[in-house]
């Protein structure tokens, strides 16, 4: 093809999300008329990390495309990373009614990289879980728990509840439970399997929705000018489209129930939710945090927080 | 052309005693700049954000806790102690490295941090008595992998976690490979010592039962230091990582208490720490350049979507993915392998019929091979340091040649007798 | 000139061993607290992790400028001596090109993330002053490689002990017990 572009993921080619991605670059690459060729690699096996992709994209030279997660990003483009946190959507139908502003927000920051987006995937995992070694969903039996989360956000956000969280790290997770540097663990239930956590710690009861942004198709804006009108149009349209369609299994929750539903075959045992009251405490001191958070990023930032307030509560 | 630049560059290696981890890292940046369209800006990412993210991090500290064991004395003492109970096999103190490794691999999940953690304590004491210092680092760099294999392990880990397969049963799964392995291990330096007189060192003099057990006294020493470091992680009070911080603090109190600690010599062990540890990172730098630069022309992927297409017999596929493991592993940290390897690996080898438990512990044999096989072996990088280069990278790899080859040996074995590996964890899954 | 080569190398490795040390320190703090008070440091893991990129780099111009660098010297061993010189001179010349390209490519890496005002993610600390580490660490070991030029790799000048800034007189490290 005249462009051949090599495109970054770090999820592999077997989590769902990867389905709507691959259908992306497959339809691209069939209906660009030999103007565009896209490769995936799935599992980061072009060896770099997302942390970086906003460094490595916009010369264009080694690789074109990549999907974003805008989490990933905090390092270099906290903006990106913290327009929408954990917690701060109420429900699922509510985000992606947001979608259209959200490709406004995102693009907008996108584009002062050098770098487009082209399109959204719905993340398919849609529940949050406190996995623990016995059965617990209270905040008061948390708070004498050494509980793990993985960043700095959530380490606020449950000391605002009174429990001391510790970050650890996703791979040293397993021996930590087993050996009781911590007892519980803030983890999504459809991620559960990967790290067999249901072996150290079984025990899971739901506390938050998992709002987090989509996915975004990003491409170098250097790559992306290189492209025929008639190819860059196209590849926002299929980029809407694929949008269009992951959302809708996001939406009914359908992967999330599957795969809730094999962690509990593989010995996930799933224990009454967190009460109404603890999931309010958790949403009200996550969007406090978020808040915080998005107005010391700045004017642009805090704009966005607000319009995104406004539309979402 | 990618793998002719590598050869090339290896050949300025050899040619000019370049440095390796420059040589390695010029390598890196040729491939970068002239094959990956002048991404060579990649060089940088790619070290940053492996020397930030802390799984190296117990390194050092081992290192320095081995330092504090030989300036206090009491490394010396243990081994003297311990010396009356091995003279009568071959290759005498030789086999405590192997012993020794295999504990420690028990509580610590990587290679080189046991190649740390047991070399600089081991290394200058064995030196002394007269073991011929490269055998000693064979052993230690052998020792060093069982790290990997017997559990926990971070290879195992990360295979669990992005393949999805029960860390337990992998865990599980590496115990009577790693002890069967430990034992062929103490094979090869009983072969060669009987081989070798100056490996063997057998003492003569005898020694009386009342001696010998006065004398493990001094081991009380080094068994409280090791019981506080495997202690800290057993019972949950630091993750591996932290305890050589913990093993740090507590061969100071031991030094100081039993030994002959100053407040001078301190400082002196964290500098001949930092000293091997400046080598070794080096080297380490290079190497990632290297491995970005391959991975980024997606290099292996090709490799292995063309084998995946071949038509070959299961068996024929497994062993040409056996040796491009022991290719790849020569230029590769065993991290970045495993990483770029198995999301590839795993769906091509379990359509053909292996099992997804039994294939993360070959993967994770296949890595230790590669963490002692030259110009990338951390395991030799790490000893020859610690050796303070009186061990050179070039008699380090040809020492551990032979582990390297019973290694080769062991992985037919496994695929022959896939029991080995499976018949704890599947003793597991019937309980 | 040899004097301020000297005295640079280990002082600034010095200032490495003092890294390894607090290192050490932000380890067994953060131990310390999780038993305590079942919080370690939130920032502990991100503070070894520069502290580790730190103590690397610092440490290169002296492990240069000391010879202690890992070699195979398998081949050049067996050269003549004036052959010998040659390839160690181009050996020297090799190590300055790549720590100059590695110092190029880590200032702009550096210059991004302070014009980006990049911040860590748990400690929110500015990251460029520890990411211009790397720069700085690679172009002294071009200048201290450039300086012994004209030296064998084998026979390099012993620095005087790290941390001992007294002695700045050219004597060997002690020798190990
Ligand atoms: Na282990
Ligand atoms: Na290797």
């Amino acid at each position: 093809a005249e462009n051949e572009w090599r495109m970054h993921m770090v999820i592999s080619d077997t989590r769902e999300e990867a389905k709507y991605v691959k259908e992306f670059v497959d339809e691209v690459n069939e209906r660009s008329n030999g103007d565009l060729e896209i490769t995936l690699y799935p599992s980061a096996s072009l060896g770099i990390k997302d942390v970086d992709l906003i460094r490595i994209l916009p010369p264009g030279n080694a690789v074109q495309a990549a999907l974003i997660a805008p989490g990933y990003m905090a390092r270099d483009v906290p903006e990106l990373a913290y327009t929408i946190a954990f917690g701060s959507v109420p429900t699922r139908a509510k985000l992606v009614e947001l979608y259209p502003l959200l490709h406004e927000i995102y693009g907008g920051i996108y584009a002062r990289y050098d770098t487009v987006l082209l399109g959204f995937v719905s993340n398919q995992l849609s529940t949050v879980e406190v996995f623990c070694k016995e059965p617990i969903n209270t905040l008061e039996e948390l708070r004498s728990k050494k509980l793990r989360v993985s960043d700095k956000f959530s380490v606020d956000l449950w000391a605002k509840l009174g429990v001391s969280a510790q970050i650890i790290g996703q791979y040293d997770l397993y021996v930590a439970m087993s050996t009781g540097v911590v007892d519980c663990a803030q983890h999504l239930i459809g991620m559960s399997l990967d790290i067999s956590l249901h072996e150290v710690a079984p025990y899971a009861a739901y506390i938050t929705p998992y709002n987090v942004p989509p996915w975004g198709i990003v491409a170098s804006k250097r790559a992306f000018d290189k492209l025929k009108p008639e190819t860059q149009a196209m590849l926002f349209e299929v980029g809407e489209k694929i949008g269009l369609e992951s959302a809708e299994p996001f939406l009914s929750g359908s992967h999330n129930d599957a795969i809730s539903a094999e962690a509990i075959a593989a010995g996930v045992k799933v224990v009454e939710p967190f009460s109404e009251a603890d999931q309010k405490a958790y949403r009200d001191a996550a969007l406090e945090i978020w808040e915080a958070k998005m107005r010391s990023l700045g004017e642009s930032a805090t704009a966005n927080y607000e319009k995104i307030h406004a539309m979402a509560h | 052309m990618i793998w002719l630049v590598i050869l090339g560059g290896l050949g300025v290696i050899a040619l000019t005693g370049v440095p390796v981890g420059i040589g390695l890292g010029l390598i890196g940046l040729v491939i970068l700049h002239f094959l990956a369209g002048g991404a060579e800006s990649l060089a940088v990412t790619a070290v940053w954000n492996v020397f930030t993210d802390a799984t190296m991090s117990s390194v050092p500290a081992f290192i320095v806790m081995g330092e504090l064991l030989l300036y206090s004395g009491l490394g010396r003492r243990v081994y003297s102690s311990m010396e009356p109970f091995f003279r009568r096999y071959p290759g005498g103190l030789l086999h405590t490295n192997i012993a020794v490794s295999t504990l420690f691999g028990s509580v610590a999940g990587s290679s080189t941090a046991t190649a740390a953690a047991i070399g600089s304590v081991a290394y200058p004491v064995l030196a002394q008595k007269g073991y011929p210092r490269p055998a000693i680092v064979g052993s230690l760099a052998a020792g060093g992998t069982l790290g990997l294999l017997i559990p926990p392990s971070n290879t195992l880990l990360v295979y669990g976690a992005t393949q999805n397969v029960s860390i337990g049963k992998l865990f599980v799964a590496g115990i009577l490979p790693g002890i069967l392995l430990a034992l062929m291990f103490m094979g090869v330096i009983a072969f060669l010592a009987s081989r070798n007189k100056d490996m063997a060192l057998r003492d003569t003099r005898t020694v009386t039962l009342r001696q010998k057990l006065l004398g493990l006294v001094d081991v009380l020493p080094l068994i409280a230091l090791f019981t506080i470091v495997i202690g800290s992680i057993v019972f949950g009070i630091a993750t591996p990582t932290e305890s050589a911080g913990v093993g740090v603090l507590a061969a100071i109190l031991l030094g100081v208490v039993w030994g002959d600690l100053t407040l001078k010599l301190i400082w002196k062990s964290f500098v001949a720490g930092a000293v091997a540890f400046g080598a070794i990172g080096l080297v380490v730098v290079g190497a990632l350049v290297l491995a970005q630069a391959i991975s980024i022309l997606g290099a292996p992927q090709q490799i292995i979507t063309s084998i995946s297409h071949s038509g070959l017999s299961a068996t024929s596929v497994f062993f040409v993915i056996v040796a491009i493991y022991i290719l790849l592993g020569c230029f590769f940290d065993g991290l970045s392998l495993l990483l770029m390897t198995t999301p590839l690996v795993y769906p091509l080898l379990t359509r053909l019929g292996f099992d997804p438990v039994w294939l993360g512990v070959m993967i994770t044999v296949l890595i230790e091979i590669g963490m002692i096989t030259p110009p990338v072996g951390m395991n030799l990088f790490v000893l020859s340091a610690i050796s303070k280069n009186e061990v050179s990278l070039i008699s380090a790899s040809r020492a551990s040649l032979p582990y390297f080859v019973v290694m080769l040996i062991a992985v037919v074995l496994f695929t022959t007798f896939p029991q080995i590996i499976l018949f704890l964890p599947n003793l597991m899954s019937t309980l | 000139m040899d004097r301020i080569i000297d005295w640079t190398a280990r002082v600034i490795a010095a200032v490495a061993v003092a890294t390894s040390v607090f290192m050490t320190g932000v380890i067994l703090v953060s131990v310390v607290m999780r038993y305590i008070v079942g919080a370690p440091l939130a920032f502990g893991e991100e503070l070894v992790g520069l502290a580790f990129a730190g103590i690397v780099f610092l440490m290169l111009p002296y492990c240069e400028y000391t010879g202690q660098n890992i070699r195979i010297t398998l081949l050049v061993e067996r050269y003549p001596p004036a052959l010998r010189r040659v390839a160690d001179a181009v050996a020297r010349l090799l190590t300055a090109f790549f720590c100059l390209a590695f110092a190029w490519l880590s200032y702009d890496f550096t210059a991004t993330s302070y014009q980006w005002e990049v911040r860590t993610l748990v400690a929110n600390l500015i990251a460029w002053p520890w990411m211009a580490i790397m720069p700085v660490g690679m172009v002294l070991t071009v200048i201290v490689t450039l300086w012994l030029i004209r030296r064998p790799l084998n026979s390099s000048p012993t620095a005087g002990e790290i941390g001992d800034l007294d002695a700045m007189k050219l004597d060997p490290v002690e020798s190990r017990p």
